[in-house]
């Protein structure tokens, strides 16, 4: 039985709400997330785009409670099911993460314990979660390898960090992530220490376990490539706001938001050769001198004197379609027209 | 156009990691027989994967690392007969760009220091001289040059990039290499930064080594392409040749292999790619070098030589496509 039939496939398996973060640092309380809202159904990939400083990384790692000391959610709500994560004490949450939303990151090799055998690192999240005896928690560690395409899983599960690739490392966080079949897993940057054709194999498996597994997808990433290739849905995030959020194909053909046109412009492409890039100009202000109105308004080519002071929520431009930007419906925004 | 940078037969071995039980570590071959040439005004792409020596490759051509055979040759002279004075002189022409601005430039230096010191150390003008081009260098970078007293923590990576180009501006060189100069940057500043490097192309007849693992950016900054693996050069052409019509299968691999930011085309792009891409073989797969990533494999050695496809300098069990005799720049 899929998790399809199991559930009500509309209902949302992570719902964030309204949340923002603040971080203090030198005395100040700077707000690193503001308004940050989506949903997350069962078997859905949503992609979070957006440069650095945009608060990709802050939202999943909000989403998870591993904010860093001085970094406090002060609004909103992520739920799980029925269950509000932020009102879970640490144990609680402890048992949430690795059973019921899975995490991989960008650096897999850091991620892992050198001092341990792979094998140990993965049984080690079966046993806590699983309560599996040890003998079980091997059989399930051979199965996880062989799930996660490792070849000779039984012998490579006695093999420390160091003796697997960059990509053989992420398979082994993939393993580790998944062993409880968690309902959610969230990927943050899970290719962007790899090579392009490493990265090809690893997201076309992170594609294939999703459909055998049937989990949902947050998957945290700066490369429209990547996107385009396994999102269904897309939120860009700007300065630490969602400024558009769209399916894919209407982000990529329709995007609502200047910000994501200029992305869209920016962004090379092997099969269209452009004698030009086209830049955006400046650059994301710093959390300490956000601009008043839509954080954008200072690099955007559209923008009008009441950018300066207003910051709509989104608004809706489609189905499933939504911008943060005022002049939304008076703009003709130019999406990607790949010749082929 | 005549050749400002001619590369010929570069080697290089690096001592490999010494093994638990072994007496001596094996050398690893990093760079194994590579030649190219760049003519004046001109950029050729070096791309590749992680461990395939395209870095030590820019290095050697402007002898940061010295090869342990082969030659390189600048406007007619052998580079590597210099010595070390008269290579000190010859920097000037030849300067180099890295990756990350963040550590390339000196954080104890305001940024115009860093700039006049290089024109110092290449004996350019007195102190008034230099710091009138160190002001205009900045402009023309477009960094304001009241900022020239400002230090590199102050500045963002994009601007840092620019400013680590002003620096290798400096001496007025005729070939910079290089070195993934926008990897470390976010991409709506990618742009700026690699059109700033092709205005100061056309400007100054610049010839450039543009050493890089992203493909996408190829196309639009270089006359050529060389694409390395494992140390060697497998293809090398007009980069809309090497684009358009791959000739080696690792090219082709390479080039399937990068994300499309369409989803119209990429869906379908990426699930031939998966399948290419056989477990057995990523993990199996022998590398030569010892940093690379032994995940990809591609049936080498099999690919005739084309008509009208000259095979490149090396030995007969290479396969080195696509080195066609150039045409003048069109």
């Amino acid at each position: 039985m899929t998790a399809l039939e199991k559930g009500r496939p509309d209902r949302p398996v992570l719902s964030v709400r309204d949340l923002r973060v603040t971080v203090r640092t030198q005395g100040q309380e700077l707000e690193v997330l503001s308004d940050v809202g989506f949903d997350l159904r069962p078997r859905q990939t949503l992609g979070i785009v957006g440069e650095s400083g945009s608060g990709k990384s802050m939202t999943a790692f909000a989403v998870m409670g591993l904010l860093a000391r001085n970094a406090r959610v002060t609004d909103g709500q992520v739920l799980l099911g029925d269950v509000d994560l932020l009102s879970l004490d640490r144990r609680q949450l402890s048992d949430v993460r690795g059973r019921d939303i899975g995490m991989i990151y960008q650096e897999a090799r850091r991620s892992l314990n050198p001092a341990f055998t792979v094998g140990d690192q993965i049984a080690e999240v079966v046993r806590r979660h699983q309560g599996a005896s040890r003998k079980e928690a091997r059989a399930r560690v051979v199965e996880l390898l062989d799930m996660v395409r490792i070849p000779r899983a039984a012998e490579r599960m006695h093999d420390y960090p160091h003796m697997f690739s960059g990509g053989m490392c992420q398979r082994v966080m993939l393993a580790i992530a998944l062993a409880c079949e968690p309902k959610v897993l969230i990927a943050d940057e899970p290719t962007t220490a790899l090579d392009v054709t490493v990265q090809a194999s690893v997201l076309s498996l992170l594609h294939d376990l999703q459909d055998e597994l049937g989990m949902a997808l947050l998957l945290i990433t700066h490369d429209l490539g990547v996107v385009a290739d396994i999102c269904d849905d897309v939120a860009v995030m700007y300065a630490g706001r969602i400024v558009e959020r769209a399916p894919v194909d209407d982000l990529f053909l329709r995007p609502a938001h200047p910000y994501t046109e200029g992305l869209l412009g920016a962004i090379p492409n092997v099969l269209a050769p452009s004698d030009r890039f086209v830049a955006i100009p400046g650059s994301v202000p710093p959390l300490d001198s956000m601009p008043q109105g839509c954080r954008f308004h200072p690099r955007c080519p559209y923008a009008e004197d009441r950018c300066t002071t207003e910051q709509p929520p989104l608004i809706r431009a489609d189905a499933g379609h939504g911008s943060a930007c005022v002049r939304v419906h008076e703009l003709e925004l130019q999406g990607v027209a790949t010749r082929v | 156009m005549s050749d400002l940078v001619e590369v010929q037969g570069l080697r290089k071995a690096f001592a490999g990691r010494k093994r638990f039980g072994r007496k001596k570590a094996e050398p690893v071959a990093a760079v194994d027989d590579v030649s190219f040439s760049i003519p004046a005004g001109e950029t050729l792409a070096l791309v590749g994967e992680s461990g395939a020596g395209k870095s030590t490759v820019g290095r050697m051509a402007i002898r940061l690392i010295e090869p342990d055979s082969g030659s390189v040759t600048f406007d007619g002279g052998d580079v590597l007969a210099l010595g070390s004075a008269e290579l000190r002189r010859w920097r000037r022409n030849a300067q180099m760009v890295f990756q990350d601005p963040f550590t390339s430039l000196d954080p104890h230096l305001v940024i115009g220091q860093t700039i006049e010191e290089s024109l110092q150390v290449h004996g350019v003008g007195d102190r008034e001289e230099r710091h009138e081009r160190m002001l205009g260098l900045l402009d023309r970078v477009g960094i304001r040059p009241d900022q020239a007293d400002r230090y590199p923590f102050e500045f963002s990576g994009g601007q840092l990039q620019r400013i680590a180009i002003a620096r290798a501006l400096a001496p007025e060189p005729r070939f910079i290499v290089c070195d993934e100069p926008v990897a470390a940057l976010d991409m709506s500043i990618r742009a700026s930064v690699l059109n700033l490097l092709r205005d100061l192309q056309e400007e100054r007849g610049l010839s450039y080594l543009f050493v890089t693992h992203d493909l996408s950016l190829v196309r639009a900054i270089a006359h050529r392409t060389a694409v390395m693996r494992q140390g060697r050069i497998v293809e090398m052409g007009p980069t809309q040749r090497v684009f358009d019509s791959p000739e080696h299968p690792y090219t082709r691999t390479l080039l399937a292999a990068v994300p499309i930011p369409d989803p119209r085309i990429q869906r379908d792009r990426s699930r031939t790619v998966g399948q290419e891409v056989s477990p057995a073989e990523l993990e199996e797969a022998p590398a030569s070098t010892e940093d690379a990533d032994p995940e990809w494999t591609t049936p080498a050695n099999t690919l005739p030589v084309e008509d009208g496809l000259v095979a490149g300098p090396g030995r007969d069990d290479e396969v080195v496509v696509g080195l066609e005799k150039r045409s003048p720049s069109e």
